[in-house]
């Protein structure tokens, strides 16, 4: 990927400690996020997506025991960043739209306060009043009729299309480098996630950072990344512009999940594909290829592990057979 | 309801306190041997009217068939007969099975409660657990002690074990990842060839019910909107909601070829319906004569829409 990336992350490992021993939860992942690009993560439970979006955002959970690694932002490493910075990076430099927005909205204050205390850190000067000027005119930006109204309300009288979009007005308050979103449409309904995938898209033109975006769907990674990152089991095992990746996969676990989606243009009956087996231990992780034991193309070298490496430019998968 | 083996209803209404009209005037039919799929958005009434299929809601007015029987006013007898021949599924599997019994005492419990013959049904059990890819060995264990995937596969189990002849699903595959979907859906089609199964699907999901389902119904509002042949109605909707719905389905499209047709607004307050056809307040399509005259379902058995101004039909 190119040399102007704005996030680096290299070799990052992240155990969680469990009353049975350390979880892996990632291991050795290296990935760069350039400037003002859409970056995918995608992957099933258990791939470390969310994972590796948390430590993004040093929101690692309590229980996490050994990191490793860099993150580095604008050359900064963020594992080495005290609290108190990382607290100011968080709603400045960094924002995150997260999956359930009535969970991540306090119920107890009106949307105008959080996006006036959403704006506390970029604008520590701007007073209270221009700063809840400003959170009408985003909350139009982002499609919301009556903004005066809606300043007024509380979360639970707003539907759910309308408390993400309460969310993504709020990250783009802050004005970050990098918008972290975490499956931001999967509680809402089709239609309601059109409407925001479009939201996002008409935004991307007059927003100047990086987006990364979590999801499992691969149709709505399709729809808006420029990269795409395939996780599973805490390894990035493939990375590539999205159209590379969707036309031309080159790991077997990108092709099995591509395989796995339905069509409905397939003709009922057959039936379904799946992906036999089940997710490895991540506590004793087994050596060599993470996806070995589910592979179908599996052969005699992947008792040693892959690394992920470039394929063609911008390609990378982590097979021997790439 | 010339066939026996059927579960319908007609001009089905329920309406919950405070006037939320969540089931206004529907019917539906369901035959053993085939998939219906109930597709809506949240607060299209589409579990409402799956509940009724099963008793756990009262309707206001109409009536539910059961292989010919009228269930409107439900006897303790009815009910338990109904409960035998037609199971429901529930979305979230977990908080459907009890945490303080064993897999084993959650599948025998059915067979308490129906008095069957234990020696006779116990080792039909154990088979579905078996084809289920449940090992015997899960049986003693507790809900909670057990993954999402497999905690659903015991609440088909469970549901198989009075040998019904209707399965209600609702929303059986969300929140599970592609590679377990495919295999559930598998199980099920599986399950329905063994057993002769009526089977309805109710879900968001529309590639899941574009495949498995042999006819489907689309819900807004607490009305159908369009129903009829699966393929059919997929692969030429006549309702614009349907249209918009399927348009709206994220489908891997890396080239951005296709055109997306969005929806603006959101859907309306049951408790409080648009006048005319339910939908004229988002439709794309819509004229002065939607606003004041509601559209009834008209159009062939295979593809029935309810639309003054319907999309091209396909022929």
């Amino acid at each position: 990927m190119s040399a102007d990336a704005l996030v680096k992350i290299e070799n990052l490992s992240v155990d969680f400690s469990t009353a049975k021993g350390a979880l892996h939860v990632l291991r050795d992942v290296s990935l760069s996020i350039p400037r003002n690009r859409v970056v995918g993560l995608v992957g099933e439970s258990g791939s470390g997506k969310s994972t590796l979006a948390l430590a993004l955002l040093g929101l690692l959970p309590d229980n996490t025991g050994r990191v490793a690694g860099r993150i580095e932002l604008d050359g900064e490493n963020l594992l080495d960043t005290p609290p108190e910075e990382l607290q100011k990076l968080r709603g400045g430099r960094i924002a995150m739209i997260f999956q359930d927005p009535m969970t991540a909205l306090n119920p107890v204050f009106s949307i105008g306060t959080q996006l006036v205390d959403a704006q506390r850190n970029r604008h520590p000067k701007i007073g209270r009043r221009e700063l809840l000027k400003r959170a009408g005119d985003m909350l139009k930006r982002v499609g919301i009729s009556n903004p005066e109204a809606r300043l007024a309300a509380y979360p639970h009288q707003l539907s759910g299309g309308m408390r993400q979009r309460v969310m993504i007005a709020m990250a783009l308050l802050c004005e970050p480098d990098i918008l972290i979103a975490d499956e931001p449409t999967t509680a809402l309904d089709v239609t309601i996630e059109a409407q925001i995938v479009k939201l996002i898209g008409d935004l991307r033109a007059d927003f100047s950072g990086s987006i990364v975006l979590v999801s499992h769907s691969l149709g709505l990674i399709s729809e808006l990344c420029d990269e795409v990152a395939v996780m599973y089991a805490g390894k990035v095992v493939e990375s590539a512009p999205t159209k590379n990746l969707f036309g031309n996969p080159r790991h077997p676990y990108t092709l099995a999940l591509l395989a796995c989606e339905i069509d409905p243009e397939d003709e009922p009956g057959e039936p379904l594909t799946t992906i036999k087996g089940g997710l490895p231990d991540l506590i004793d992780v087994p050596k060599g290829c993470i996806f070995a034991a589910r592979c179908p193309s599996r052969f005699d070298r992947c008792a040693e592990e892959p690394p992920l490496r470039d394929v063609e430019a911008g390609h990378r998968s982590a097979c021997w057979l790439a | 309801m010339t066939a026996v083996l059927t579960i319908a209803v007609e001009d089905l209404r329920i309406i919950f306190s405070g006037g939320v009209q969540a089931v206004a005037g529907i019917s539906l039919a369901l035959r053993v041997g085939e998939t219906v799929g109930l597709v809506g958005e949240s607060g299209s009434g589409k579990t409402t009217l799956a509940k009724a299929l099963v008793g756990l809601n009262r309707p206001t007015s109409g009536k539910v068939f059961l292989e010919g029987r009228d269930l409107t006013g439900l006897t303790r007898a009815d009910r338990l007969w109904l409960r035998r021949r037609v199971q429901m599924i529930f979305q979230d599997p977990l908080s459907s099975l009890s945490p303080r019994m064993k897999i084993a005492s959650l599948l025998a419990e059915p067979i308490k409660i129906h008095s069957l013959d234990r020696r006779e049904r116990w080792p039909q059990v154990l088979d579905i657990v078996k084809r289920l890819g449940l090992s015997e060995a899960q049986l003693e264990k507790y809900p909670h002690q057990i993954s999402g995937g497999q905690a659903r596969r015991v609440a088909i189990a469970r549901a198989l074990v009075t040998d019904p002849s209707f399965l209600i699903a609702d929303e059986p595959t969300a929140g599970l990842d592609v590679s377990v979907q495919g295999e559930l859906l598998n199980l099920l089609a599986d399950l329905q060839k063994r057993h002769s199964l009526g089977i309805l699907i109710v879900s968001h999901n529309l590639n899941v019910i574009g495949r498995v389902t042999d006819r489907v119904a689309i819900m807004y509002l607490g009305k159908i909107v369009e129903e009829g042949v699966t393929r059919s109605v997929f692969r030429a909707p006549r309702h614009p909601y349907t249209h918009a719905l399927l348009s709206a389905n994220p489908v891997i499209d890396p080239e951005h070829k296709r055109e997306k047709l969005v929806l603006s607004g959101e859907i309306p307050s049951p408790s409080n319906p648009p006048s005319g056809c339910r939908f004229h307040t988002r439709c794309p399509r819509v004229q002065d004569r939607c606003k004041v005259e509601e559209p009834a379902l008209t159009g062939p058995q295979g593809q029935r829409y309810a639309c003054h101004f319907p999309l091209e039909s396909a022929a």
